[in-house]
């Protein structure tokens, strides 16, 4: 696969038969795809509202990369921390390239304070989630559960796309709490060793 | 549902049910040619789990360094086997981006060099501790009058220097320009995830990725022919976890039945293993 080719051109490539059909799908999805992220922001904020959070709807990103999109909501995460709650929908990885729908929250956190990813990990590896949680530090943000529904492995609905922002404002609550939680207890007076 | 979302849905449906109708006989067919460059008696994939995975180490670069010191300063099969595939990697770097100048300014090692002192003994200190810094691994081969030091990342770049320090990679070039033997090399080699961290790479440094070091593995792997896969058991393991952790690489692909799924996960294999789809 050349570097320069989409996930769409390299199944067209491989399935040459239905090279057209797969021309002509690419040309909707990327017509289509600025809304289809907006239709789950809006689901997700009122996901979120549900819960009393609140949040504040950030437009999408049009094609920070030239295969991706995303679309994300601010909300504040307790003392003084920010965060985004994530909806994105694009292709993933160079060389191994998956076309993905990914949702998530990203909590800005100093370098300083990234001892406290292994806390916030364990902490959440307990949770009963059906999708699996992972925990990593990516553009100075802990990312958490970047969870990932691959679109050509399975079948990509409307009900698989709400399922995953359902369980979004739960895992948002709960990564903010461990934070703050963990936090707290670094800023606390030190205490002699015995 | 609205509009935008069913015609962003239909679309990919349309996609994903070419995928799905033509992608078993593909993925059947992709994963035979896999199946042709396994390793024989034993394939690293087929090893159940992984060891780093088990004992929740494979983001820890210092247990990856010193799975490296231990397998190059081994002096059975595994460091035989470890060093010539990691001067096969070397060289095969070299020929691609020719290092300019080792630390002395001479002229520096040419991957014919690198062939030649895999088989001499190498005294291999894992987390070698200087005034400089301390470098991952730190080589000595003295028959071959050449000091080594390797830097070990996985996807974080040099680490800064605090005040008015010099950064990592000229703090390391000091440290063994200083070791160098009168006279001999001295060479300085990045080892690490990221391809796109060459162009953060110095010219005297060689450049390396645990890709190009897993291919290399089982190059020679497969030239020795596996005879007693108990000697080597440490650098298979290790391979696995590698090819699993570091490169993404799914063993799962090639374990389960063959459906659409499986096609990327095995073009992944094949691009890794150099054969064509």
């Amino acid at each position: 696969m050349r570097p320069e080719d989409s996930w769409f051109t390299e199944i067209g490539m491989r399935f040459a038969r239905h090279h057209q059909e797969i021309r002509t799908a690419e040309a909707i999805f990327r017509d289509n795809r600025h809304r289809f992220l907006e239709s789950a922001q809006d689901y997700l904020r009122d996901r979120l509202e549900s819960r009393g959070i609140e949040s504040t709807k950030s437009s999408p990103k049009p094609e920070d990369k030239r295969e991706r999109e995303e679309a994300s909501l601010t909300v504040k995460a307790g003392a003084g921390r920010s965060a985004s709650v994530l909806v994105v929908m694009g292709e993933q990885g160079a060389g191994d390239r998956h076309l993905v729908f990914k949702t998530g929250a990203a909590f800005v956190i100093s370098k300083e304070q990234l001892p406290a990813i292994e806390n916030v990990r364990s902490a959440l590896a307990g949770v009963q989630d059906p999708l699996k949680v992972e925990c990593f530090y990516e553009d100075q943000r802990l990312q958490v559960r970047f969870a990932v529904l691959d679109v050509a492995a399975g079948s990509f609905t409307w009900d698989s796309v709400r399922a995953e922002l359902d369980a979004l404002p739960d895992l948002f609550l709960r990564s903010a709490e461990c934070l703050d939680c963990l936090m707290s207890r670094s800023a606390g007076p030190a205490t002699s060793a015995s | 549902m609205d509009v935008d979302q069913s015609a962003v849905l239909a679309a990919l449906d349309s996609v994903v049910s070419v995928v799905r109708t033509e992608g078993p006989a593909e993925a059947w067919r992709l994963r035979a040619r896999v199946c042709e460059h396994r390793l024989r008696p034993v394939e690293p994939i087929d090893l159940p789990g992984s060891l780093f995975g088990w004992l929740g180490v494979q983001d820890d670069e210092i247990r990856w360094s010193r799975w490296l010191a231990n397998c190059l300063g081994d002096r059975t099969a595994i460091g035989q086997v470890a060093r010539e595939a990691f001067c096969k990697a070397v060289g095969a770097s070299i020929s691609r981006r020719p290092p300019v100048g080792d630390c002395s300014g001479a002229l520096p090692p040419d991957a014919a060099f690198w062939e030649f002192v895999s088989p001499y003994h190498w005294r291999v200190v894992p987390e070698y501790a200087a005034p400089e810094g301390r470098i991952d691994v730190f080589v000595s081969i003295p028959n071959a009058r050449t000091t080594l030091g390797i830097e070990v990342k996985l996807w974080e770049g040099w680490h800064p220097g605090g005040d008015g320090e010099e950064s990592q990679h000229l703090r390391y070039r000091r440290l063994i320009e200083r070791l160098r033997p009168d006279g001999g090399f001295g060479a300085l080699v990045i080892l690490t995830c990221r391809e796109d961290f060459v162009h953060e790479v110095p010219p005297d440094w060689v450049f390396l990725t645990w890709r190009d070091l897993g291919r290399a593995l089982r190059r020679v792997l497969a030239d020795h022919r596996i005879r007693d896969p108990m000697t080597l058991w440490p650098l298979l393991l290790g391979l696995g976890a590698l090819e699993h952790h570091l490169l993404s690489l799914e063993p799962g692909a090639l374990r389960r039945e063959a459906d659409a799924s499986s096609i990327l996960p095995l073009l992944a294999w094949l691009d890794y293993l150099e054969v064509h789809a």
